[in-house]
C-alpha cells in the first residue's frame, strides 16, 4: 500500500466511524426498513472507498447523502422494475414463466438496460423497447410515437450504441 | 436525472472500441432490423465487416447482445422497462392480460428478425473462388469454391458454421478469446479445435476432416459420445451417426489451397466430380470413361484447359453442347 493509499484509507475509516450511524439512520428514515438501509449505507461507504480521489471533506454528511441519494434512486427504480416484471409474469401461464434463478438474471439485465437507456430522450427509449422487447416493426413504432419511420431509425441507432456498446458507468 | 450523454466509452468483446465503429455497426444493425436492407446493402455490409478486424469484433459483439435481447424479449420485460406503463401503476396488470393473445408474436418475430442472418451467410464464395478471411480472435479461414460459413462468437464459444463447401481453419489465439472453445459446426456434427490447423469439407452425407497440426475432437450430431480425437497428419470421415478414421492426409487435402486438384491414381469419374466443384454447370461422364485412372496436379484457374488436357492424356472425347454442359466419353 502506498502512502497515498494509506492516507485515503485512514480518511475513509474516520469518515465511517464518525458518520456511519448517522447515514444508516438517514436511510432508514427514507426507506422505513432496517435491512435495506444497512445495505445501502454499506454500499455508500464502498463507493467512497473505491473512489480513487477520496477527498478531504468539508461537508462529509452532504457528500455521503449525495451518494446515498443516487443509490436510493437506483434502489427504487430496481424495485419498480421488479414489481412490474413480476406482476406481468403473474398474468402468464406457468409454463411460460422462467425459473427463480432465471428471473434473477433477467432482472439484473433489465436493470442494466434501464440504466443504459437513461441518457436517451423518452421517445428514443420507448422506440428501442418496443422494437427489441415487443418485436414491433419500425413503421408501427413510428405510428405509435407520432414520429416518422426515419426518426425511429435514428432513435434506434442511438439506443443500440448506448445499450449495446457503452460501458456501464458506476453509479 | 441529470446525467450527461457525452463521451461515453464504447466497448466490444471486452476491449475498447472506437465510437465511430460502434456507430457504424449500430447503423448496419438498425438497417437490417428495419427490413428494408437490399442485396446491395448486404454486400456493402459484408465488405464493411471484412475491412477491419474491429468492424468484425463490433459486429460479433452486436450479435451477442442481440441474442441476449432475444432471450429476454417478451411482455414482462417490456412492461418492466416502459416508462409509460410503469407510471400507470397497478392498472397495467389488467391491460397485460389483454396482450396475452399476442404471446405467440415474439417467437414469430424472432424468426423473422433472424432471417437475414440465416439466409445470407456471413461469408461465401462463388464457384471457382477462393477467399482468405481473418476473424476477430486472429483465426484465419480459407474458403474453397462454392462455400458458405457463418461466424458466431457468443455464449462463451467461437462457432464457425459450415453451411456448404470446404474450409481450412488456422485457429487464432487473441487473448480476449483464448478461453472460448472453437468449433466448426456442420449439419452432421461438429469439430472442436484444440489449438490447431485443419480442414473440413461438407459433402452431401459426410464431412471429411483433415488435420495438419494440433488436435481436434470430431463429434457426430446423433451420437456425441462416439466422438473421435484425431492426431496430426490424419483424416477422418464423419456422418451424422459416426466417425471413421480414413488414414493419413492426402495430397488432395491441401492442393486446393494452392489452386490445384491433386489426383493420385484417381478414377476419372471422381476427378470430374472434383473439377465440377470449381466450374459452373454440369460435367457428365460416361460409365466406361469413368473407370479410367488419372494422376497429376491440375490448375483450377482455367478448368477449360484441364478438360482439354484430359483429351490429350486419356482416350476420351470431350463434347460440349454449351459451356455449361460438358460430356466426357470413351473414344471407341
Amino acid at each position: 500500500m502506498s502512502s497515498t493509499d494509506a492516507t485515503v484509507h485512514r480518511r475513509t475509516e474516520t469518515l465511517y466511524a464518525e458518520h456511519h450511524s448517522w447515514l444508516a439512520g438517514w436511510l432508514r428514515h427514507r426507506l422505513g426498513g432496517e435491512d435495506v438501509a444497512a445495505d445501502l449505507a454499506h454500499d455508500t461507504f464502498l463507493r467512497v472507498l473505491t473512489a480513487r480521489e477520496a477527498p478531504t471533506l468539508l461537508e462529509p454528511r452532504a457528500f455521503l447523502a449525495t451518494i446515498a441519494r443516487r443509490l436510493l434512486a437506483n434502489h427504487y427504480r430496481r424495485e419498480s422494475i421488479e414489481r412490474a416484471y413480476l406482476e406481468t409474469l403473474a398474468t402468464l401461464p406457468e409454463a411460460q414463466c422462467p425459473s427463480p434463478e432465471d428471473r434473477k438474471m433477467v432482472l439484473e439485465t433489465l436493470c442494466a438496460i434501464d440504466r443504459a437507456l437513461d441518457t436517451l430522450p423518452a421517445k428514443a427509449r420507448e422506440a428501442f423497447l418496443l422494437s427489441q422487447l415487443e418485436g414491433m416493426k419500425y413503421d408501427d413504432i413510428a405510428a405509435r410515437l407520432g414520429v416518422t419511420t426515419r426518426t425511429v431509425g435514428n432513435y434506434m441507432v442511438r439506443a443500440v450504441q448506448v445499450c449495446f456498446f457503452a460501458q456501464e458507468q458506476p453509479t | 436525472m441529470s446525467r450527461q450523454a457525452a463521451a461515453v466509452a464504447m466497448y466490444a468483446g471486452g476491449m475498447p472500441l472506437a465510437p465511430r465503429v460502434a456507430e457504424e455497426a449500430s447503423r448496419w444493425y438498425v438497417l437490417f432490423m428495419s427490413g428494408i436492407a437490399t442485396d446491395e446493402d448486404k454486400r456493402a455490409w459484408r465488405d464493411w465487416c471484412q475491412a477491419d478486424p474491429d468492424h468484425e469484433r463490433a459486429w460479433a459483439h452486436l450479435a451477442r447482445a442481440d441474442a441476449r435481447m432475444r432471450d429476454l424479449a417478451g411482455k414482462p420485460a417490456y412492461e418492466a422497462l416502459s416508462m409509460d406503463r410503469r407510471q400507470k401503476g397497478r392498472r397495467r396488470v389488467l391491460f397485460a392480460a389483454a396482450f396475452m393473445a399476442g404471446c405467440i408474436g415474439p417467437a414469430l418475430w424472432a424468426a423473422d428478425r433472424n432471417r437475414w442472418l440465416r439466409l445470407s451467410p456471413d461469408y461465401a464464395t462463388g464457384v471457382g473462388e477462393r477467399v482468405d478471411i481473418t476473424l476477430a480472435d486472429g483465426s484465419k479461414i480459407t474458403l474453397n469454391t462454392d462455400t458458405a460459413i457463418d461466424v458466431r462468437f457468443e455464449s462463451g464459444q467461437r462457432i464457425v458454421r459450415l453451411r456448404r463447401g470446404e474450409i481450412l481453419v488456422v485457429t487464432g489465439h487473441a487473448a480476449a478469446y483464448a478461453a472460448m472453445p472453437f468449433r466448426v459446426a456442420t449439419p452432421l456434427g461438429s469439430v472442436q479445435a484444440l489449438g490447431t490447423r485443419f480442414s473440413a469439407r461438407l459433402d452431401a452425407d459426410s464431412v471429411r476432416v483433415a488435420l495438419f497440426e494440433g488436435a481436434v475432437r470430431i463429434m457426430p450430431d446423433q451420437d456425441a459420445g462416439a466422438g473421435l480425437v484425431l492426431d496430426a497428419g490424419q483424416t477422418a470421415r464423419q456422418t451424422a451417426a459416426q466417425v471413421t478414421a480414413t488414414g493419413p492426409v492426402a495430397a488432395s487435402d491441401t492442393a486446393w489451397l494452392r489452386g490445384e486438384i491433386a489426383a493420385d491414381n484417381m478414377p476419372l469419374s471422381q476427378f470430374l466430380a472434383e473439377l465440377s466443384r470449381y466450374r459452373p454447370g454440369v460435367i457428365s461422364c460416361e460409365e466406361g470413361a469413368g473407370q479410367l485412372r488419372i494422376s497429376g496436379l491440375f490448375p483450377l484457374a482455367d478448368t477449360d484447359r484441364v478438360l482439354a488436357a484430359l483429351g490429350r492424356m486419356l482416350p476420351v472425347q470431350i463434347s460440349r453442347r454449351t459451356s455449361y454442359w460438358v460430356r466426357v466419353s470413351a473414344v471407341q
